[in-house]
């Protein structure tokens, strides 16, 4: 193993090499870096050239530039933009920051959601659900990202800034969502018609009634959860829990899970006083603490297999702490509206956050970066989680047609086991080595989202600086996204060998 | 599921599908059952004949009135749509797309947009198929030396961002304002994916008892890779070479709307979707066709590929139903389960 590590980054070297002095000499190519000078009319115009060209070297040809910008790089020093004099490893920081704030939030949610409905998808083939996943994920597959994000910058952003401007949702509206939502149960629900027709018509009237009620009691403009409802939120994890991971016989777990639901509730009247002063690394740190305290509870209530009852406990425990500070948060939310720099107009279509936002305290400036994130993350999970779903859904289906589910349902496991235990994991390999791969190319930006949503991350970077031929910037992306993508590589060959006993290294 | 005791219905199917027929006719058979598939074949065929015949091919007259740079001087309806629907059939209009700020029909622009997409389209994906074949075959048919170094080769073609070869390609090559030479590039770069796939074929393939007896009566290397493995090979390579289409459609669309791609005077789906996104606000039917158009093509082209991955690997078909069979093959098939 160590041998196939070792070889494998030996000739990632190399191809590092080949590939950054390939991208050297198209980058170099791909303009003129003097344009902007040549154009102009100031009167040093000729000295302002020389000192560019001695600057950037550029008298000397690009196949042999290549070796000076090697030489500052091998010294871990990537050169400076030209046009601004800032050091390309600061840009490069800073844009990376920005991209992995929008890319991986995005990407971890595209990849749970696309999990989530292949596996339904799987479970209920050649149901009319099945079909219906399958048509949007091929018509999500279609859609052109940059269409989509014009779409929703141009409307959805006036269209929701609208509507919370005036939050009532009309009653015709009220009962199609209910029956799309409706609809949409019932066909995931599977199993007699008539269990179906119960299932999603109690999804559709409970959708309609709810949202009636936040429309009616002006939720939208001041939302909040309350003990009550973060009572109930926690009970619906902690069944869902309990009903994935061991079963409602298993009693320990159950237990664990309402105890830490109880645990739960009862921290929120304490919360709301921590919360004013909680920042992102407290509220980090907190988290850990609730998932901790979880996994304690877990292990308390104990058993032959605490491990179980733990890890419900961990994720009951973390899902708790995301509704206080969700509830929280939803207090903060009418405070931000109406401040002066945001005036009832919310959702943001351009750049990161709002520039000259009063009182920029953690929890007001986490709902700005929100509502500045809404909309391309919409537009990045629209088009990235079709390839998952579709993935999810292939290997799921392969993965219970093999022969070690049959004889897990033949010995008489409950079906719930033969799908999560035997089926889930075994087909999560495939994607569990795309990940990898994927998460490397999160670095290199969405390109598209971030031009049209005035994101300065790193795809942004990349083609601002490939319209001024600022080979520099363009040559500290290329290293930053080709190692990473290299690495992500190697990552994804080693986890196939390892999840995945029966593949051996040469 | 692997069906032990076959029921009548799984007899029948088989029969259905194999019996005395070539490969080819068992894949089309299997592809017109498709429905989606069929019905987007359908579609793209209509759309295409529409995109061509419309403003007509370089010197053939199409039979449109406008051309795509034609400028009305009378903007009808403020430049609204005039496509409607008057109870039996669509009428047209004098701008059935309507007209954009300076009076240019949208339809006729829409239509050489689609009409540089689909060139592009096919350019790249002849091209991407040809080499990504032949560098695969290579690759895993010696396997060793050769393999290695190509893959190597591959790999340092998928680090390399697409649209930085595009720009270069556009200043140098005029690649901007010919569509032809903006095809062939990126068929010149899009090929690694299916590279992988067909030597991962090859490499199976190549152990194979036709491939010795091909070699034991006297068959040269080259004549093994493409005349005896490549015919078994056929599926992977068309279902992913489809796919590939669809992909370059988006893509080349994206690349247009950066302006790294095809740029004005002339005309592509993407660039017109850049040029208006402006006017959203004031003529949004400007931005709908083009997208619509991008939409159709990309739409109809994924499904037919997946109706032929169906065709060509029937592990992962779909199932018709009973009915869906003739009545005399299942009945024959019960008398041979009977016996």
């Amino acid at each position: 193993m160590l041998r196939f590590i070792t070889r494998r980054m030996l000739t990632a070297v190399g191809v590092l090499f080949a590939a950054t002095y390939l991208f050297y000499i198209l980058a170099a190519n791909a303009g003129d870096p003097l344009q902007d000078l040549r154009g102009s009319s100031q009167p040093n115009r000729e000295e302002l050239i020389a000192a560019r060209t001695a600057e950037l070297h550029l008298d000397v040809n690009p196949f042999i530039r290549y070796f000076y910008w090697l030489a500052a790089a091998l010294h871990g020093d990537l050169g400076k933009d030209y046009k601004t004099g800032q050091d390309v490893s600061s840009m490069l920081g800073d844009a990376m920051g920005q991209t992995i704030k929008l890319v991986g939030f995005a990407s971890v949610a595209a990849i749970v959601l696309g999990v989530l409905i292949g596996i339904i998808s799987a479970l209920r083939q050649y149901t009319g659900f099945d079909y219906g996943i399958t048509l949007m994920t091929f018509l999500m597959y279609s859609l052109p990202s940059f269409w989509v994000a014009v779409l929703l910058k141009q409307w959805g952003a006036i269209g929701f800034n609208d509507f919370l401007a005036d939050p009532v949702i009309a009653p015709l509206s009220l009962i199609v969502i209910g029956a799309v939502m409706g609809i949409v149960v019932g066909a995931a629900i599977g199993g007699e018609w008539k269990r179906r027709l119960m299932f999603g018509g109690i999804a559709g009237a409970m959708t309609s009634i709810i949202l009636w009620i936040m429309s009616a009691t002006g939720w939208f403009s001041d939302p909040g959860l309350g003990p009550v409802v973060i009572l109930m939120l926690g009970l619906g994890i902690a069944s869902i829990a309990v009903f994935l991971i061991s079963g409602f016989n298993n009693k320990r777990a159950l237990y664990t899970a309402l105890t830490v639901v109880a645990v739960g509730v009862i921290a929120y009247f304490p919360m709301q006083t921590a919360f004013i002063y909680t920042s992102g690394l407290v509220a980090f740190v907190s988290l850990i603490g609730f998932i901790a305290a979880g996994v304690v509870v877990g292990f308390l209530w104990g058993g032959p297999d605490k491990n179980v009852s733990g890890r419900i406990g961990g994720i009951v425990g973390g899902f708790m702490y995301a509704f206080l500070w969700l509830d929280f948060i939803m207090g903060q939310w009418k405070v931000y509206t109406e401040t002066p720099a945001i005036n009832g107009r919310p959702i943001g279509t351009v750049g990161s956050s709002t520039p000259d936002l009063s009182g920029s305290k953690y929890w007001i400036s986490t709902i700005d970066s929100f509502t500045h994130m809404v909309l391309p993350i919409t537009a990045l999970i629209l088009i990235s989680l079709a390839s998952y779903t579709r993935y999810m859904r292939g290997s799921m289906l392969e993965v219970m047609n093999y022969d070690y589910v049959r004889t897990a349902r033949a010995k008489g496991m409950p079906e719930r086991t033969v799908v999560m235990r035997h089926g889930f994991r075994n087909a999560l390999i495939p994607i569990a080595t795309l990940i990898p791969l994927d998460l490397a190319g999160l670095f290199g930006g969405a390109i598209i989202t971030e031009t049209i949503f005035g994101w300065n991350g790193m795809g942004r970077l990349f083609v601002d600086a490939l319209n001024t031929v600022n080979v520099n910037v363009l040559m500290g992306y290329f290293l930053v996204t080709g190692i990473l993508l290299l690495i992500g590589n190697i990552i994804a060959d080693v986890l196939y060998v390892l999840l995945d006993p029966r593949i051996r290294v040469e | 599921m692997t069906i032990d005791n076959p029921t009548p219905e799984a007899t029948a199917l088989a029969a259905n599908d194999t019996q005395g027929l070539s490969l080819g006719k068992i894949v089309w058979g299997r592809f017109v059952r498709h429905k989606a598939a069929m019905i987007s074949a359908v579609v793209l065929t209509i759309t295409i004949i529409v995109v061509l015949s419309s403003i007509g091919v370089g010197p053939i007259p199409g039979w449109w009135i406008w051309q795509p740079n034609d400028i009305d001087p009378t903007i009808v309806n403020n430049g609204h749509p005039t496509l409607a629907w008057d109870g039996l059939w669509f009428t047209l209009g004098d701008h059935p797309f309507g007209q954009d700020p300076i009076g240019r029909d949208v339809f006729a622009r829409t239509m050489r947009g689609a009409q540089v997409s689909l060139m592009v389209m096919v350019i790249m994906g002849v091209i991407a198929t040809v080499v990504g074949v032949v560098i695969g075959a290579f690759s895993g048919f010696y396997r060793g030396r050769t393999d290695f170094i190509l893959q190597r080769g591959t790999e340092i073609f998928i680090a390399i961002p697409t649209i930085v070869v595009t720009a270069v390609i556009g200043r140098h090559f005029g690649a901007s304002s010919n569509p032809a030479i903006f095809g062939i590039a990126l068929g010149l770069l899009l090929w690694p994916g299916l590279t992988r796939l067909v030597r991962a074929d090859y490499l199976s393939l190549r152990e194979r008892e036709f491939v010795d007896a091909a070699r034991v009566a006297g068959a040269s290397d080259r004549g093994i890779m493409f005349r005896h493995i490549l015919p078994n090979a056929m599926g992977v390579i068309i279902v992913n070479a489809t796919l590939l289409m669809a992909t370059a459609t988006i893509l080349e669309a994206a690349l247009s709307f950066l302006g790294f791609g095809i740029q004005a005077p002339n005309v592509s789906l993407g660039n017109l979707i850049n040029e208006y996104q402006n006017s959203f606000s004031t003529r949004p039917w400007l931005f709908w066709w083009p997208g619509f158009f991008i939409i159709v093509y990309a739409l109809t082209i994924n499904l037919i590929g997946d109706g032929l991955r169906d065709a060509f690997d029937p592990r992962q078909r779909r199932i018709p139903k009973t009915k869906e069979l003739s009545k005399e093959a299942i009945v024959k098939a019960e008398r041979e389960v009977a016996e």
